[in-house]
């Protein structure tokens, strides 16, 4: 359960940013979690609560989002996915440049962003 | 209230420090291979035995496991410096661990690191260490449908070693069912069916992994 681990790394620079403004209460957080990014949403959101337990940020809300999916090709053509994909693993293994036919790979999508606290 | 515009990538941190090892490898001339597989599929008998077969070379070996010193234990009886990793709550190794286990590890005069990741197919894909190279360790006994099951680690490693292919039958698994698997996956993925018990196929994989040194 690698969601156990991110959680660790979110509230660990949310508290830093929190303290950094003197904060004595987180109250949102917004993350935006790419596609690719193999994340379980409910097990992350789990995870976030139990590791910000006993500090300022327990009872914090998270707001989830997404993020675009990127592909490029040998030839540097890049290309945005704009369809949503429910086959993660089929889309991974069926990589093709739509301009020139290539084998792509990702470039973006695989992000996790903490994008925004809100604090008091 | 504050609102603290941050727009930071989490992973970042892990990406960074997997960079960093890759450089302290490269300076040190060291090609470190991270081999994954699930519990039980063959990593710490793996690297025995490599450590037994590659008597030309100097190896280290980082043992990762969740709580026991058990496989760093059994890899220091082939008289190998050793330093064992445990996760703890963690369900694989992350570059962070890797870089503190790093500091314990005479790296100069290696010519080849192993870390052996935890056991579990699915968390260590997204954590990159800094390894030149990522081996996958599967065994019959898993099933032979575990590669269909867990396409991104084929997806993303460079080889796959089939082990326990001398049981394949008593288990009733299909072992050219799990290379086409593999293949399909991950069409530039060497895959290499072996029984590291009875040393079969081993060999092979030896003969790979000098060779992706050379190319290094």
């Amino acid at each position: 359960m690698h969601e156990y681990g991110i959680a660790k790394d979110v509230i660990s620079h949310v508290l830093v940013e929190a303290d950094r403004y003197k904060a004595s209460e987180v109250k949102q957080i917004k993350l935006d979690v790419g596609p690719l990014a193999m994340v379980n949403k409910d097990q992350l959101m789990f995870c976030l609560k139990a590791v910000s337990k006993d500090t300022i940020a327990e009872g914090m809300s998270v707001e989830l989002g997404s993020l675009p999916v990127e592909i490029i090709c040998p030839e540097k053509h890049v290309f945005q996915i704009d369809k949503p994909i429910d086959d993660v693993f089929r889309f991974l293994t069926s990589l093709r440049c739509p301009i020139c036919g290539d084998k792509a790979s990702i470039k973006s999508g695989r992000e996790i962003i903490l994008k925004e606290i809100t604090a008091i | 209230m504050h609102d603290i515009s941050l727009n930071r990538d989490v992973m970042v941190i892990h990406k960074a420090l997997a960079a960093k090892n890759r450089k302290l490898f490269d300076d040190n001339k060291v090609f470190a291979v991270n081999i994954m597989g699930a519990v039980g599929s063959g990593k710490t008998a793996l690297i025995e035995l490599l450590c037994d077969k590659m008597k030309e070379v100097k190896i280290g070996v980082i043992a990762g496991d969740v709580i026991s010193e058990v496989d760093a234990k059994r890899l220091r009886k082939k008289k190998k410096p050793v330093v064992g990793i445990n996760t703890g709550k963690e369900c694989h190794l992350d570059a962070h661990l890797v870089d503190h286990a790093l500091e314990k590890l005479p790296l100069a005069g290696l010519d080849f690191l192993f870390i052996e990741n935890v056991g579990n197919l699915i968390c260590p894909v997204d954590f990159e260490l800094g390894s030149h190279l990522n081996v996958v360790v599967v065994s019959v006994s898993e099933g032979d449908d575990t590669i269909e099951k867990h396409p991104a680690i084929f997806l993303t490693a460079d080889a796959a070693l089939i082990n326990k292919i001398d049981i394949a039958k008593a288990v009733d698994a299909n072992v050219d069912k799990m290379v086409a698997d593999a293949k399909k996956i991950n069409p530039g993925l060497q895959v290499i069916p072996v029984s590291i018990k009875k040393d079969v196929g081993v060999d092979d994989f030896i003969r790979w992994l000098k060779d992706a040194r050379g190319k290094n």
